[in-house]
């Protein structure tokens, strides 16, 4: 019993439905340590964490020459920015906005480039629900190939103090 | 082993079980600073440090 | 017995070790017959009460959160919802947790090993460190200066004594587990156990090693961030702040299982007599918990920039899911401890003929069985999913994550902990519980509350509804399907609330007003009884007569691999991103 010293013969090897168990749940185990490597190589959804150091006022004036070059137009004060297909596009979150805009062609491949000027903020992109962590001072990379149309929304999922829940951007796709 | 104490150490000593005749599984199970270390230094190297290495090679933006 | 036990040593100071040996400071329980040391009963008492005393704090918290998170409610205002948030973080998660398991230690190195505590001046160092580190934190909270949450991630940064605090918590609680071993030093130095120490307290040295681990990560991290709030040093990197603290902020509840889990096993003995029925296999999966579990960490950054696919995938599978497997022995040997335990007494009838027969009317039996399938089915499955380096993408930071704890360490751990106090007050405080029909209901309220917290909590966030968040209605990007499930986590939540007020009460009550034991057994909440028709050695012989149990973990095997292969197809179905 579990509170009393064990029988001096203690120690043995597990034998009938317990080694089952014991075997069953080892393959599974198995099958599961395969899983994200498979996904890794064969899999299109992958958190690489791509990164590099950045300073945030630099990232913040690589935005700004970003939206400023390829602006096509406002939402609500914001700049809809479209990147070259296949080209590197930036977002920049901060206290309690994501900018700028986003317009994106549906099929075409882009290196997203995000950081936060502040402190760190969650992306969140709804209804698609993908999520990934913003930081200061790291330019995360993702690379990322929009294959449904429409408005998206990001949501800011990492608080950042107390106007968090009113911070959300947009991502278009066409 | 009672028995044994009573008679003295001598008997004490030609009673008692080799260590390395026990499973080493055994063992490790009995050892309880063994396992302290192994259970403090496995996660330390394989997440601890091994992250603090992977952040400290990341490299500078070129914000191409 | 190794070679090297030299013969007993004499006591040092006066006090001898064994709690046998004439001059021992203990006294007999009448219920088990084991010697109790009186200094270990009296920091159990001091550590079990402390702890409750958070979890009122923190249950007072929680009922505030999910009225307004349940957003029909919406109770607080904007800046007292994360002010809250951050203190029921860290009343329920590391406050009430820990006491709790200081409690649990104490009772594993001493009771059954028949020794003395090593020493009580330790004992009150360490708990006079986490006590005045505990209130710091909540003053400095409440006051208003710590708006951060739990996490505390940098950039955003609190008052000092708001570090100070955790870091007395963290150096306190590693007195007491240095306290921990030092007993079990003595406790074999002078013999007063021969062989291996019994399954418990193996249980709750592999919570204790886990306890070490978590609290270096604790030291690193908090103390760099306390002298960077004091402006004596620069900003530690974010990062690197993450991955420190989550060595600090995750391993902290592998503690907790470890000792959910030898908890499990005591209740099972208590109540039906169950006892392991391989114990070379209950063992090795702890060994696989203090090797592996840790490395799980790794699960809160799987989506974060800097640390690559190698390094996620390695530590978040801990070590080839070794440790996952460890869970699912555990899932095992405890209800066939408990089948075989039943079997052997003539509760033969079918498949779950042990089942129906089991004491369930035994608040103990009833909330450590409640802990087990809420932690196994819903908390268990959702982590191990939800942990992998990809479906976290369609997780992470949402109300998945919340889900997904609220059914360990809520579900399983905290119920694990009040299921287990139906005994501790009536063996180390000697009264006999007050009110026991209540009782009798009480894990059942919990329990059924916190699952309806837990689910409620996880569809919101497969709908994509953020964790930590004061209103999903500001972005317009969230219906009225996750509405609907925030009001479930909110009916529940005041399930779970009335019955943990209702547990709190209980204990109060009991420990100033139960009847007292002293002299006889505590009374009986029920335990299983032999039957006429009784075979237990017949039963004892046969590998294969959990058949109950075997029905139960294949339905949890294919439960498993349902859910976890569902993930895998909505994870399909999103953009794809590397």
């Amino acid at each position: 019993m579990s509170l009393a010293i064990p029988e001096r013969g203690w120690f043995k090897a597990p034998a009938g439905a317990e080694k089952l168990w014991i075997g069953l749940a080892l393959l599974w185990c198995l099958v599961m340590s395969v899983m994200m490597p498979f996904w890794h190589f064969r899999g299109k959804q992958n958190s690489r964490g791509e990164a590099y150091a950045v300073q945030p006022a630099a990232f913040q004036a690589r935005v700004e020459q970003f939206a400023a070059a390829n602006k096509v137009g406002e939402l609500a004060g914001v700049p809809i920015v479209e990147p070259a297909p296949g080209g590197d596009a930036y977002l920049l979150a901060r206290m309690w906005s994501w900018y700028p805009v986003l317009k994106l062609r549906q099929g075409e491949t882009y290196r997203l480039h995000l950081s936060a000027l502040d402190l760190q903020h969650g992306f969140s992109l709804q209804p698609l629900n993908m999520n990934f962590q913003v930081l200061p001072g790291y330019d995360h990379v993702l690379t990322l190939t929009p294959t449904s149309k429409g408005e998206f929304t990001i949501v800011c999922n990492e608080f950042c103090g107390i106007g968090h829940d009113k911070m959300f951007g947009k991502i278009l796709v066409e | 082993m009672a028995g044994a104490r009573r008679r003295g150490g001598i008997c004490d000593y030609l009673n008692m079980k080799k260590p390395s005749d026990e499973p080493w599984l055994k063992r490790l199970m009995d050892n309880t600073w063994l396992l302290l270390v192994l259970g403090v230094l496995i996660p330390l190297l394989s997440y601890t440090v091994w992250g603090w290495v992977e952040l400290t090679v990341v490299k500078p933006a070129t914000l191409p | 017995m190794s070679l090297d036990a030299s013969l007993p040593l004499p006591p040092v100071g006066g006090t001898p070790t064994s709690l046998a040996a004439p001059g021992a400071q203990a006294r007999r329980c009448e219920t088990t017959g084991l010697s109790v040391c009186l200094a270990a009963q009296q920091f159990i008492k001091l550590n079990a009460v402390s702890a409750v005393v958070f979890l009122l704090l923190g249950g007072i918290a929680a009922i505030l959160l999910a009225l307004t998170r349940w957003q029909a409610v919406h109770l607080l205002p904007v800046d007292w919802f994360y002010r809250i948030l951050t203190f029921h973080g860290l009343n329920m998660l590391i406050f009430w947790i820990l006491f709790f398991e200081v409690a649990v230690l104490y009772f594993a190195c001493t009771v059954p090993l028949k020794s003395r505590l090593f020493s009580r001046k330790i004992a009150w160092a360490s708990f006079a460190m986490m006590l005045s580190g505990a209130v710091m934190v909540d003053y400095i909270i409440l006051r208003g200066q710590a708006d951060v949450l739990m996490t505390s991630y940098l950039p955003l940064l609190a008052h000092p004594l708001f570090y100070l605090g955790i870091i007395l918590v963290a150096v306190g609680t590693l007195t007491g587990v240095f306290n921990f071993f030092a007993t079990l030093y003595i406790a074999k130095r002078d013999r007063t156990y021969e062989g291996s120490v019994p399954l418990v307290t193996f249980g709750a040295t592999a919570a204790a090693i886990i306890a070490v681990v978590t609290l270096l990560h604790g030291a690193i991290v908090m103390i760099p961030t306390f002298t960077y709030s004091m402006g004596w040093t620069g900003q530690p990197d974010p990062m690197w702040y993450r991955m420190i603290w989550w060595g600090l902020g995750h391993q902290s509840q592998q503690v907790n299982v470890c000792a959910m889990v030898a908890i499990w096993y005591l209740i099972a003995h208590l109540a039906t007599g169950a006892k392991p029925v391989n114990e070379t296999v209950c063992r090795g999966a702890f060994v696989l918990y203090i090797l592996f579990i840790n490395l799980a960490s790794a699960h809160h950054l799987l989506v974060d920039p800097g640390v690559g696919s190698a390094w996620k995938i390695w530590n978040t599978s801990y070590a080839m899911y070794l440790a996952v497997l460890a869970s699912m022995i555990h899932g095992f040997t405890v209800p066939a401890s408990v089948e075989m335990a039943m079997r052997e007494k003539g509760y033969v009838k079918g498949l779950f003929g042990w089942v129906m027969s089991a004491p369930w009317r035994n608040p103990a039996f009833a909330g450590f069985v409640l802990s087990l399938v809420i932690f196994g089915f819903i908390g268990g499955i959702t982590g191990v999913t939800l942990g992998t380096q990809q479906i976290n993408i369609i997780a992470h930071n949402t109300l998945r994550i919340t889900g997904h704890f609220h059914a360990t360490v809520v579900g399983g751990t905290s119920l694990a902990f009040m299921a287990v106090t139906y005994y501790v007050i009536p063996l180390i405080f000697r009264r006999d519980f007050i009110w026991r029909s209540a009782a009798r209901m009480q894990p059942w309220l919990f329990g059924i509350g916190i699952l309806l917290v837990s689910l409620g909590m996880s569809f919101a966030g497969s709908l994509g509804a953020p964790r930590r968040d004061y209103d999903i209605d500001s972005s317009g990007a969230f219906g009225p399907a996750a509405h609907l499930f925030l009001g479930v986590m909110g009916v529940g939540a005041i399930l779970a609330v009335i019955g943990l007020f209702l547990f709190v009460l209980l204990c109060v009550g009991t420990i100033l007003f139960g009847p007292k034991t002293d002299g006889r057994a505590m009374a009986d909440w029920g335990t299983a009884k032999a039957l006429a028709n009784a075979q237990p050695e017949a039963i004892a012989e046969d590998h294969w007569a959990m058949k109950g149990t075997i029905a139960l973990t294949f339905v949890f095997l294919a439960s498993f691999a349902v859910y976890y292969f569902a993930n895998w197809k909505a994870l399909a179905d999103v953009w794809p991103v590397r």
